[in-house]
């Protein structure tokens, strides 16, 4: 590692030039780190402690610039060096500001500036949330409650109130949905066809239209009920008003239901309402379940299945159709697994495929069983699946999906562990997602001991964003296993642990 | 001598005092900035904000080495004449205590709540979220603001300035800035009432205080709370509750700079939320 300083005397350059010119310099390749700084004697005890104390910058005066480069070769800091003195002696742009996104701090003046919206997407933190959502219904808007942390008695009052007027009320902690078209929060580019989806929502959604797409169909709505709709106190008021809706809709012609297992009147009330049309219905409640026997409901063990056999109702001819890749079982270097989830639907899949495998659950962050609960998510043991997606891991800090540093860490710590033997871990793309999952996962990979296994779910379509083929290129040639349905992904991950349990034995 | 120009003044602030200025403190594209006694006159075109230090003009700064300001007239190297009558000359808005503390708080508190959960990219959630990694630099800068904040919660407020100030990124140190921020927010929260508050202020304002005069003219404008155009304006919006021009003042002062009027916003409302 190199550090070089390059100290601008006499020369006035202003904060903007100074960020532009440090942005630059970061981009260039084995640049590690590069600051502008007002070379002041504080400055310089930072430097200091950050090991980036040159003796140029001790001979600057205490009012110099001085621009600070961290490079991992002499070349490189050269080199930076000399794009640094380029960059300096050019003339700046005329606007540095990229213009803005309107915003404004009420719901009243964002109605007026917009017109006629129809739908209100809230994220503000828990305590406020309610009395947004509360206001947005006043107003006639349907909601996606992005917000979590909201009282079961607060979401029992907005969501009567929202049947009452006729409108949605998503959420709360509601992650995903597409209405007509329109992917909202976290979601995928999917195109519009013939299934609906009502989901809890977040990952499971996301798995299950993506895979649709890919399988060459498409989405007439996809609704979000969040997480506790189909809880006792709830009554599964926005499951049932979204499943009413689906069977109702021309456009519709095969509905999916999917979450976590609704309280038993909940789903009385949904085998109720199926029972009402021929139009084919399958459900996916993340664990396996006694269905009641009708001739168009349709019961699914996994997401991709669910999708599949949505699609196949539907008629479609299907592109594609093998969704399992398939890959030789690799030896591991230890025992155990761990699961490093963003999604938590996703995560509660492989918590099950892991529980049909092995007759038990994983150590884990969100079962209900005292025996495998892990109380701090940082404290992972044996095989171990975590949801860092959880309140414990999100409070303050951006979600794992937009932010990978969290997993990146305890990616690094878990390879430190040499019984850790296999890393499983969703890589989700879409609108919303990290716009480069690849450029944060493929260094960290790379890092990783050449015997640790890593195997990535990759959800996402061709249309998002960020380039899936792209991305799943550039994982595979780090060294990581890319399996595009997430439960061949788990059965995967389990072979290998049986394989090796087995040769141990 | 004076020769035709396509330069017009546009206004002029309340403050400036009258004389001769060839003493150049600093001289960027936009601005120049000229050291007189202990605070900075600057000379920027209409791009820069209004202020009670500051005379803007149209058309591109020249390389400026003399200024003249009289009751009529900015003479520039004595040699482009620039008349200005009395409208010309810009006063600050009248700041009264808020009509309604309450509202006006719980206006602040959705800012805070803007920046940390929606902007995100500032010193304030960078200080309310230490585990999120950062450069090398950047993990030293946010430890010197921590332990300078620990400071400020045993009262020893002249530590916490000089565990904060003169360090941090850019031109103007984001410390700095921060500081300038939080001493507006002082003097704002004095102005509503919280007279306690005048200690704090006297001694984070005198410790701060150093070799910069930009600085320094900075920190007499927070403490006197004769501030430039939009922070005026956007405590005005606040004590008034005119939501709508408090988003137009935010989002200019977040555009000051590369990073300055975020860090000069995220010491007021961390100010805010500690007090």
């Amino acid at each position: 590692m190199q550090i070089k300083a390059k100290i601008i005397k006499g020369k006035y350059l202003d904060s903007i030039k100074l960020m532009l010119i440090s942005r630059e310099l970061r981009s260039l390749k084995g640049v590690l780190e590069a600051v502008a700084i007002v070379a002041t004697s504080e400055n310089r005890e930072i430097l200091k402690a950050s090991n980036m104390l040159v003796d140029e910058i001790n001979s600057a005066a205490e009012n110099d610039i001085a621009i600070v480069i961290k490079a991992d070769s002499e070349k490189s800091a050269l080199e930076a060096i000399n794009k640094a003195e380029e960059l300096i002696s050019q003339p700046s742009a005329n606007n540095y500001n990229q213009s803005p996104i309107p915003y404004t701090f009420t719901l009243e003046k964002a109605i007026e500036s917009l017109g006629k919206p129809d739908l209100c997407l809230i994220s503000v933190t828990g305590k406020y949330a309610s009395a947004e959502a509360e206001k947005a219904l006043e107003k006639g808007l349907h909601i996606l409650l992005f917000s979590d942390n909201v009282s079961l008695e607060d979401e029992l009052s907005l969501k009567q109130k929202a049947l009452n007027k006729g409108l949605l009320m998503m959420g709360p902690d509601c992650g995903t949905a597409i209405l007509n078209g329109v992917s909202l929060a976290f979601a995928n580019n999917v195109p519009r066809g013939k299934i609906g989806i009502v989901a809890a929502s977040g990952t499971g959604l996301q798995e299950i239209s993506s895979t649709i797409a890919n399988l060459g169909g498409g989405i007439s709505q996809a609704f979000g009920t969040g997480g506790r709709d189909g809880k006792k106190e709830i009554g599964g008021i926005m499951l049932t008003a979204c499943l009413t809706y689906l069977l109702e809709d021309e456009e519709t012609e095969v509905i999916i239901v999917t979450g976590k297992p609704p309280a038993e009147e909940v789903r009385e009330k949904l085998w109720k309402l199926i029972s009402l049309t021929s139009k084919p219905v399958i459900v996916n409640f993340l664990l396996p379940m006694q269905i009641p026997e009708q001739p168009n409901l349709f019961y699914t063990c996994s997401l991709a299945e669910t999708a599949l056999v949505a699609c196949q109702k539907a008629g479609m001819e299907i592109k594609n159709k093998n969704l399992s890749d398939d890959f030789p079982l690799p030896p591991l270097r230890g025992p155990y697994l761990r699961g490093l989830y963003s999604g938590g639907t996703l995560c509660r899949e492989a918590i099950q495929v892991y529980l049909d495998n092995f007759g038990r659950e994983p150590f884990n962050n969100v079962t209900e069983q005292d025996s495998f609960q892990l109380t701090d998510g940082w404290q992972t043991k044996e095989d171990s699946i975590i949801d860092l997606g959880s309140d414990e891991f999100t409070v303050g800090r951006p979600h794992p999906m937009i932010d990978y540093s969290l997993r990146l860490q305890k990616l690094a710590q878990e390879a430190e562990n040499t019984k850790v033997g296999i890393i499983l871990m969703d890589v989700v793309l879409g609108f919303g997602a990290h716009p480069d999952p690849a450029a944060e996962l493929v260094p960290a990979i790379k890092k990783l001991p050449a015997d640790l296994i890593v195997v990535c779910h990759l959800l996402g379509t061709d249309s998002d964003p960020q380039n899936r083929q792209k991305q799943k290129k550039e994982l595979q040639q780090a060294g990581a296993y890319i399996f595009t349905s997430h439960h061949s992904a788990c059965e995967f991950v389990c072979k290998c642990l049986q394989v090796y349990r087995r040769a141990k034995c | 001598m004076q020769e035709k120009n396509n330069y017009t003044l546009l206004r002029i602030g309340e403050l400036v005092p009258l004389g001769t200025y060839n003493k150049v403190h600093s001289h960027f594209e936009r601005v120049i900035n000229f050291a007189a006694e202990n605070i900075v006159i600057s000379l920027g075109d209409n791009s820069i904000c209004l202020g009670p230090y500051r005379i803007i003009v149209t058309g591109k700064i020249p390389l400026v080495k003399e200024l003249q300001v009289t009751e009529k007239e900015v003479v520039i190297n004595n040699d482009i004449l620039l008349p200005y009558s009395p409208d010309k000359i810009w006063k600050m808005p009248a700041l009264q205590p808020p009509l309604n503390a309450n509202n006006t708080f719980l206006l602040c508190e959705k800012v805070v709540n803007f920046f940390i959960c929606e902007e995100q990219n500032n010193l304030l959630t960078m200080l309310l979220q230490p585990s999120i990694p950062q450069d090398d630099f950047l993990n030293q800068f946010r430890n010197c603001l921590i332990k300078g904040i620990n400071n400020l919660k045993k009262k020893q407020y002249t530590l916490f300035s000089q565990l904060i100030k003169r360090r941090g990124l850019g031109s103007t140190p984001a410390g700095d800035d921060f500081l300038i921020g939080y001493i507006i927010c002082l003097s704002w929260l004095i102005l509503s009432g919280r007279k306690e508050l005048t200690k704090q202020r006297e001694e984070v304002y005198q410790a701060t205080l150093d070799d910069d005069l930009l600085v320094n003219t900075f920190l007499h404008q927070a403490y006197s709370l004769r501030l430039d155009d939009d922070w005026a304006n956007l405590l005005l919006a606040l004590n008034e509750n005119k939501e709508i021009n408090l988003t137009k003042y935010i989002d200019l002062i977040m555009k000051s700079g590369a990073s300055s009027g975020k860090d000069m916003l995220s010491g007021f409302l961390f100010c805010f939320l500690v007090n």
